[in-house]
């Protein structure tokens, strides 16, 4: 009887690799030509058919800002649709603003691979420190998200830029106060130091006058 | 051939001057010619189908890119293999290692000599047609080993020594399978065994016999497996050898084994439908001659019939493009489109040149009464040369398809079991169909 | 002249199509037969055990995102108990269900990163295609999640970086949906189909001794028949609230501990995932979702061993603080590593072909071998 079950099996595996065979086939020839094909064609935005995920997110102010390119040859920015349509939480590129900046270096020291780099200084009529360089290392970051959770007035943040290829390393460190404004403040903050100096030494100048005159 | 050089000899007396053989030679090279840059075409147009057929079992779109559809994708793509650098690693086998992959072509495009693509056209029609290509077949094996030897490469060595083992042993069902053709059409010349299935289509082989019917599909089966694809592509397995025999090759070099492998699936396809698709013959052919107005001219070659089916095809064919611009209309209409900027516009051109056959239609229509004339000879060979090569290359193209189906489907077999399946189920069963189809043409004629 | 054969030492790797990262085999075969088979890892090696000496413990976090990239929720949530047991933090409930789901879902993508792959290395590509389509949908619910689409840095100790968005549930329900009938529809592709069951029904068979022997984890140590599973032995986070089977190698689909009871072990495993999520969806809780302490967290001096089920097997952390900021010694043991160990004894006397099978179905990758 052995023999035929070599016979019966020989049989099955014929009508086995048959059916599987053509149930691949079908299944195959179903997707190519009845499903939605899910590619979505990057640079060519004209396919996305779809509607933004949230039309009002391309004006929110703080998730687009006016943020330059990467100085690199060639380079562009990404403005199509698919901006629009990363979700809200997107990891993009590291956008800064700075007038809202208190230089509290809480971003700088939960960095885990030091790319930002920030100094400040206090000058008059401004909250908190003044930031005189912030840059950002963008060649070393891992958009791990750290810095932003524990920035106390969101002055750093999330854009929705994704494209910062370069053909030169140097064009991902970033620094987003410029050498100008930089100095300015530095200047400024002289003088206020100075002017403090003045003001402390007047005081104690007063006070040893009052002490003396009492 | 013979017949198209005794034809210009008998017709143009000025090459009577020239002489018999100048002229067959003028003939063979202009041939020769021409049959090579179909094959460069087809292998073209394969890759093109291989990367869209690809995409579309992948759910994604596959070349779209260079020229309409990505057409030109092929273009593109030669261009760029020709411009790379040609390596030859330092340790290979040199002169070898250049010259395999043009023996590869050469079996390749020696395969399309014998290849019909109409009643008369036909580089040379052998008597022994069928056995030439079982010939020229074998030159792919010699080219692989040779690669993979001179590579001096193990993972290329190991790729040759698989393709050997398969492409020699695959042939015997191959052969066994074309015997059972050969048996019945009672010849081996390419356009005997194709008149052999005329009268419609329960002569062609694949339905005359159950045994034709197997000897079909295990024809099919170990055509795939001696052109080396997916289920059978063991000697380039990606993921075991990496790229198996042409894995140092690179440049033009890589590019002759792709043309030669996709200009082999033409080859077997085109070997299938002679074989066991009836040719270049339509479907329902009988003899009705009487076709009126629209079949002036037509002769024996068409039926009312296949006339018939042909305008339903058109039929559902112009409803189908209809239905398709009708939709990039609404599309458009709905978001306000600019005219150049429309889906109708961008992606329906195939719209525009239907449109510019109706407008050459209508021409030719108004033509019509000064070529009266000349109708008949115009519709000769349109409809000796012109049809059966589409109905060919549409049957060839089908099977094709499959073949490239397969290829994106199934995973692929080991090594001893790709040589279970050829010795423990094709070769029985080819014998099994040849006995078969003894009796069977004992008993029925 | 007698005919005389040798052997020849064949280089698979590092830069092989199916060695899944960068990895190395040295194999001496006779022609196709391989009598020796020696892994050479070490291509990917970046130091991450030295670098959590380095940094402070929330640093971490991201370099466990790396540790192993298919599963990097997995790896999160491993480091963050083992921190939080060490500290003795409170997670609130909803981060806990919130820790399972994202867990769960993201064991659901490596198994289909590790089926598909499986199905290219014995050479259908659609099937890879096809489980990466799935994949996409749920890497966008997790961008949607926390911003990222592959190194989440997701879990925080005391909970999760952020609360569920508005009507994810409701759209991970619906991948859900999309997912059961696309998961049978795997099955008539490929699981059942008859060349992808011949060339893995019996081969490189590792029997209940050897799997125990070499310590393998995970869906491999279950494919070899040993019913051991940490969610349920062990429960760690609500595990203990799910309601799972858990899948073991059995002789119902080939032989016990073969390629393919491994490969079909972990499509199982993707069906009760997808159990938990449900059951993860219909009981979430309302409530706080990260228990956030301003201070900087100090671990208090001694040591830990913490281990979960990661999608490769038992992920452990073990944790030695001198309670500084810094961990002292951080180990981690990874499921890889030992299915790596066993290639060597189950590799020699296969075929090149089934060696690319045995690869597959251990689902090694490379990084987490390497760490």
């Amino acid at each position: 009887m052995k023999i035929f079950d070599g016979i019966k099996g020989y049989f099955r595996n014929i009508y086995e690799s048959v059916t599987t065979v053509s149930m691949g086939m079908w299944i195959t020839f179903k997707t190519a030509f009845f499903e939605r094909k899910v590619t979505l064609q990057y640079p060519s935005h004209d396919i996305l058919e779809g509607k933004p995920k949230d039309a009002s997110l391309s004006n929110k102010p703080n998730l687009n800002p006016p943020f330059e390119p990467l100085l690199g040859a060639g380079q562009q920015i990404y403005k199509g649709p698919l901006n629009t349509q990363l979700p809200e939480r997107y990891r993009g590129l590291l956008g800064y603003d700075e007038p809202s900046c208190i230089s509290c270096l809480l971003c700088a020291l939960n960095c885990p691979i030091d790319v930002i780099r920030v100094k400040g200084v206090k000058i008059e009529g401004r909250k908190g420190k003044v930031p005189t360089t912030f840059r950002i290392d963008y060649s070393k970051c891992m958009f791990c998200g750290l810095c932003v959770e524990v920035c106390p007035t969101d002055a750093i943040f999330f854009t929705r830029q994704f494209e910062g290829a370069t053909f030169e390393y140097r064009t991902l460190i970033r620094e987003f106060i410029s050498p100008k404004l930089s100095l300015e403040r530095l200047q400024l903050a002289e003088e206020a130091k100075a002017k403090a100096r003045e003001k402390k030494e007047e005081k104690e100048k007063s006070a040893r006058e009052t002490s003396h005159t009492e | 051939m013979e017949n198209l050089v005794n034809d210009l000899f008998g017709q143009f007396t000025f090459l009577q001057k020239i002489g018999y053989v100048p002229t067959a030679a003028v003939v063979m090279l202009a041939c020769a010619l021409v049959v090579l840059n179909f094959f460069g075409l087809m292998s073209g147009l394969y890759t093109y189908l291989e990367r869209k057929v690809a995409g579309w079992t992948n759910s994604r779109r596959g070349p779209n890119r260079v020229g309409p559809y990505g057409l030109l994708q092929f273009m593109a793509d030669g261009v760029k293999l020709v411009l790379k650098e040609d390596i030859i690693p330092a340790a290979a086998d040199r002169n070898i290692f250049k010259f395999a992959p043009y023996l590869l072509l050469l079996g390749t495009a020696l395969s399309f000599v014998v290849i019909p693509f109409g009643p008369k056209w036909i580089i040379s029609d052998l008597n022994i047609g069928i056995l030439y290509l079982l010939a020229t077949g074998s030159f792919t094996v010699i080219g692989l080993i040779l690669a993979g030897w001179a590579s001096n490469n193990k993972w290329a060595l190991l790729g040759g020594m698989r393709s050997a083992a398969q492409i020699v042993s695959y042939e015997i069902p191959n052969a066994l399978a074309i015997l059972v053709v050969v048996l019945a059409a009672g010849t081996m010349s390419m356009q005997g065994i194709i008149r052999a299935q005329a009268g419609g289509v329960h002569h062609w082989f694949i339905f005359s016999s159950p045994f034709s019917l197997l000897a079909f599909f295990i024809y099919f089966i170990s055509a795939i497996a001696e052109i080396n694809r997916v289920p059978f592509d063991i000697p380039e397995a990606e993921s075991e050898l990496v790229a198996g025999y042409n894995i140092e090759y690179s440049a033009m070099r890589f590019g002759a084994f792709f043309a030669a492998e996709f200009g082999n699936i033409y080859v077997v396809s085109a070997v299938a439908v002679t074989c066991f698709l009836g040719g270049w013959q339509l479907p329902l052919l009988d003899d009705v001659n009487d076709l009126g107005p629209l079949g002036y001219g037509l002769g024996s070659f068409l039926s009312r019939s296949d006339v018939l089916m042909l305008l339903l095809l058109a039929a559902l064919l112009t409803t189908f493009l209809a239905w398709k611009a009708l939709s990039a209309f609404v599309w458009d209409v709905r978001r306000k489109r600019a005219f150049f900027g429309s889906r109708f516009v961008r992606y329906h051109s195939e719209l525009l040149v239907l449109g510019l056959l109706f407008a050459g239609g209508a021409v030719s229509l108004a033509l019509h009464l000064p070529l009266r004339p000349h109708l008949s000879t115009i519709y000769r060979l349109i409809f000796q040369y012109l049809v059966p090569f589409l109905v060919f290359f549409g049957k060839a193209m089908l099977l094709s398809f499959v073949i490239l189906w397969w290829r994106w489907t199934l995973p692929r077999l080991r090594v001893d079991q790709l040589m279970g399946v050829c010795w423990k189920y094709l070769i029985p069963m080819g014998f099994f169909c040849l006995i078969g189809q003894g009796f069977w043409m004992w008993l029925f004629s | 002249m007698p005919l005389t054969t040798e052997t020849m030492i064949l280089n698979m790797g590092p830069h092989h199509p199916s060695t899944h990262g960068v990895l190395r085999f040295i194999l001496r075969t006779d022609g196709e037969v391989i009598h020796m088979c020696r892994p050479d890892i070490g291509y990917l090696h970046r130091g991450l055990e030295k670098i959590a000496e380095q940094v402070p413990y929330a640093h971490f976090m991201p370099y466990t995102d790396r540790l192993d990239y298919l599963a990097a929720m997995n790896c999160n949530l491993g480091y963050a108990i083992t921190v939080e047991r060490a500290a003795d933090i409170e997670v609130p409930l909803r981060a806990e269900y919130i820790r399972v789901l994202v867990a769960e879902l993201n064991r659901i993508i490596s198994h289909l990163i590790s089926v598909g792959t499986f199905a290219m290395d014995m050479g259908a590509v659609t099937p890879f295609t096809h489980t990466l389509r799935e994949r996409e949908w749920v890497n966008d619910l997790f961008e949607e999640l926390c911003g990222s689409r592959l190194t989440y840095n997701y879990i925080r100790f005391g909970g999760v970086a952020f609360d569920l968005p508005d009507g994810f549930l409701d759209r991970l329900s619906r991948f859900l949906d999309y997912f059961e009938p696309r998961l049978k529809q795997y099955n008539r592709f490929i699981s059942k189909n008859k060349i992808f069951k011949e060339r893995l029904i019996g081969v490189a068979v590792i029997s209940t001794q050897q799997a125990l022997d070499y310590a393998l984890v995970g869906p491999n140590l279950r494919a070899s028949g040993i019913d051991w599973d940490l969610r349920r032995d062990e429960p760690y986070s609500v595990y203990g609230e799910m309601e799972f089977d858990v899948p073991v190698g059995g002789s119902e689909f080939g032989e016990l501990g073969d390629c393919y009871t491994r490969y079909w072990v972990r499509i199982l495993e993707m069906e009760q995932s997808v159990r938990i999520i449900r059951q993860c969806i219909a009981k979430m809780p309302e409530g706080s979702y990260w228990n956030r302490s301003k201070k900087k967290l100090k671990v208090p001096a001694g040591e830990i061993y913490v281990r979960t089920e990661a999608p490769r097997g038992e992920l452990g952390f073990f944790l030695v603080s001198q309670g500084g900021l810094r961990p002292h010694r951080l180990r981690i043991r990874t499921g890889s590593f030992s299915a790596m160990s066993i290639v060597e004894e189950v590799g020699s006397g296969l075929m090149v072909a089934d060696l690319v099978a045995l690869i597959a179905s251990l689902d090694v990758v490379a990084p987490e071998v390497d760490r």
